[in-house]
């Protein structure tokens, strides 16, 4: 019989709407105009860890953010093209990808207490809880 | 107004502030590739409402050379819807009140900015020079907020209009011969990967010369394009780091150092995806350029022409523009072959053009545009002006 097994990270901060959906991890750092195609939603640098992953209803789980203005505009293009993220976690979120994520309408959330990054796995169906500052791990206990 | 409070406010709680700061000036990034329709229903949005800027309010580059517009269609593969929405967008920004100063250079051909004066500056490489260089105190004001502050005329206080937040936490010995731009620029792509993010503050220290201006923009673009970085201490140099102690804030600054080696700034040079040797175009943009160094370039020129199978590419300023137009500096290239973009900073339209142009190898002398076009199909080597220079001429990358 296999029930779900809870795991929460906690002492973060966000903002935006609670969501489910399932994790993609990133080891790397991510920038929108840097590592991102806006037109199809897919990892389009190369030299990335996700690198051909389409991040369309994912979690998106990554270091730290990167490069500039293009995240500010781009996760709200992301959700008129309809395929945006459905949430985003930093380590440490940088003003743009916070502007963004509100003026986009997703959550996001930083400075979990726990490394988010070791922590999750790609695959993990998580719910993130911005307003408590929380991301819970949805796992399957085996008994 | 009620929609630019609201955002502000959201911003606000998310960073925990305690108030907002009135602003000295704005500057705004619209961008339609990025932003789609959700860019221009908010700036239509805002025209409907009566919104108006209240402070001085500048715009970043936009991604068409209007004046080149017929060309950049035929020739470029930009569309013309693409072309019209740009167009309807400028003038929604100019209704709004928003100079049409399309510059990422705002600080050197607009209106620098006074020490420890507050701004709401979107543009990283804009934004971390106003906070380094001039000493004001402006956070990455990303398109909706700069928009939001530039309509009220205050911005949320958190971040780098803190006092606390913008000293140094991050030590680096520079062990290195610094003699041009593109040096500082490599400087910077070694710098971000030791701790990449916003809240880390570089601080350079060493026997090194004390930069020039262009030297100082490649540096600080390329902080904040390879560790995202909105400040940085150049010991000696910039205005709140006239000491290691000052640039740490502490009469006990960190012992341990990270150091950057010559053979650390070879390796960035060295390193490049090319796939041969070949090169399709050269540009020199991110940041636009200002006279000087357009002036730089037509010397190492020589009088001598771009190879016929090669395009080299200046991104500039209207401002700057005019400058190379009134003193004839602009037809002289011209003539060699060089073509100017103006209003424009190259990379946001650049993944556009690849297809009608057959564009895959380009070098540049800048860290930052190298790394922004990582995630298009485009072939960069990152490369000393000099070299640039040669590779326009010859069409080859000598090495």
């Amino acid at each position: 019989m296999t029930q779900t097994q809870d795991v929460i990270l906690a002492g973060g901060f966000g903002v935006g709407p609670e969501v489910q959906a399932i994790a993609l991890v990133s080891q790397h750092d991510f920038g929108v105009r840097y590592d991102l195609s806006p037109e199809t939603g897919v990892i389009s640098n190369r030299q990335h860890d996700l690198y051909g992953e389409p991040v369309r209803n994912k979690i998106l789980v990554f270091a730290n953010p990167k490069g500039g203005m293009a995240a500010s505009w781009a996760l709200a293009g992301l959700v008129e093209r309809g395929i945006a993220p459905a949430g985003i976690i930093f380590r440490n979120a940088s003003p743009i990808f916070v502007q963004g994520a509100i003026f986009a309408g997703l959550p996001i959330i930083h400075r979990l207490r726990q490394d988010p990054c070791a922590e999750i796995k790609t695959g993990d169906l998580c719910t993130l809880k911005p307003t408590s500052g929380q991301v819970v791990l949805h796992r399957d206990a085996i008994e | 107004m009620q929609w630019a409070m609201a955002f502000n406010l959201s911003l606000g709680e998310f960073y925990d502030c305690e108030k907002l700061v009135p602003v000295a000036s704005a500057h705004f990034a619209p961008d339609l590739r990025m932003g789609g329709q959700a860019c221009m229903t908010l700036l239509m949005d805002t025209v409907a409402g009566g919104g108006r800027v209240r402070v001085p309010a500048y715009l970043d580059p936009c991604s068409v050379d209007f004046g080149r517009a017929a060309e950049l269609i035929a020739e470029y593969g930009l569309t013309k819807q693409f072309v019209a929405e740009d167009r309807k967008l400028q003038e929604l920004c100019r209704q709004v009140g928003f100079i049409p100063t399309y510059t990422c250079i705002a600080y050197q051909t607009i209106s620098p900015p006074a020490f420890a004066q507050h701004l709401a500056w979107g543009d990283t490489g804009t934004a971390i020079m106003a906070n380094a260089v001039f000493g004001a105190r402006t956070n990455f004001e990303g398109g909706p907020s700069a928009l939001a502050s530039a309509l009220l005329g205050h911005t949320p206080a958190y971040g780098m209009h803190l006092p606390a937040s913008r000293k140094g936490n991050l030590k680096i010995k520079l062990d290195c011969t610094l003699e041009e731009g593109a040096d500082w620029g490599a400087v910077a792509a070694c710098a971000g990967a030791f701790r990449p993010g916003y809240d880390t503050v570089p601080v350079f220290y060493g026997a090194f010369e004390a930069p020039d201006f262009p030297m100082l923009k490649q540096l600080g673009v390329a902080l904040a394009s390879y560790g995202g970085h909105a400040m940085f201490h150049l010991v000696g140099v910039t205005p709140e780091a006239r000491t290691v102690e000052e640039a740490f804030g502490t009469p006990s600054p960190p012992t341990d150092d990270h150091v950057i080696t010559q053979d650390d700034l070879n390796a960035v040079f060295d390193s490049d995806d090319l796939g041969g040797n070949e090169v399709d175009v050269v540009v020199f943009a991110a940041p636009q350029l200002a006279i000087d160094e357009i002036i730089a370039i037509r010397d190492k020129l020589a009088g001598r022409n771009i190879h016929a199978n090669t395009k080299l590419i200046i991104a500039l300023d209207p401002q700057v523009k005019l400058q190379a137009n009134t003193s004839g500096i602009s037809q002289e290239m011209m003539d060699q072959g060089v073509e100017f973009s103006t209003g424009t900073c190259f990379y946001p339209e650049a993944p556009l053009m690849l297809e009608a142009t057959g564009w895959k190898t380009l070098v540049t002398n800048s860290a930052k545009l190298a790394n922004t076009l990582k995630s298009s199909e485009f072939r960069c080597a990152f490369r000393r002006l000099g070299d640039c220079i040669e590779a326009a001429v010859t069409g080859r990358l000598a090495s």
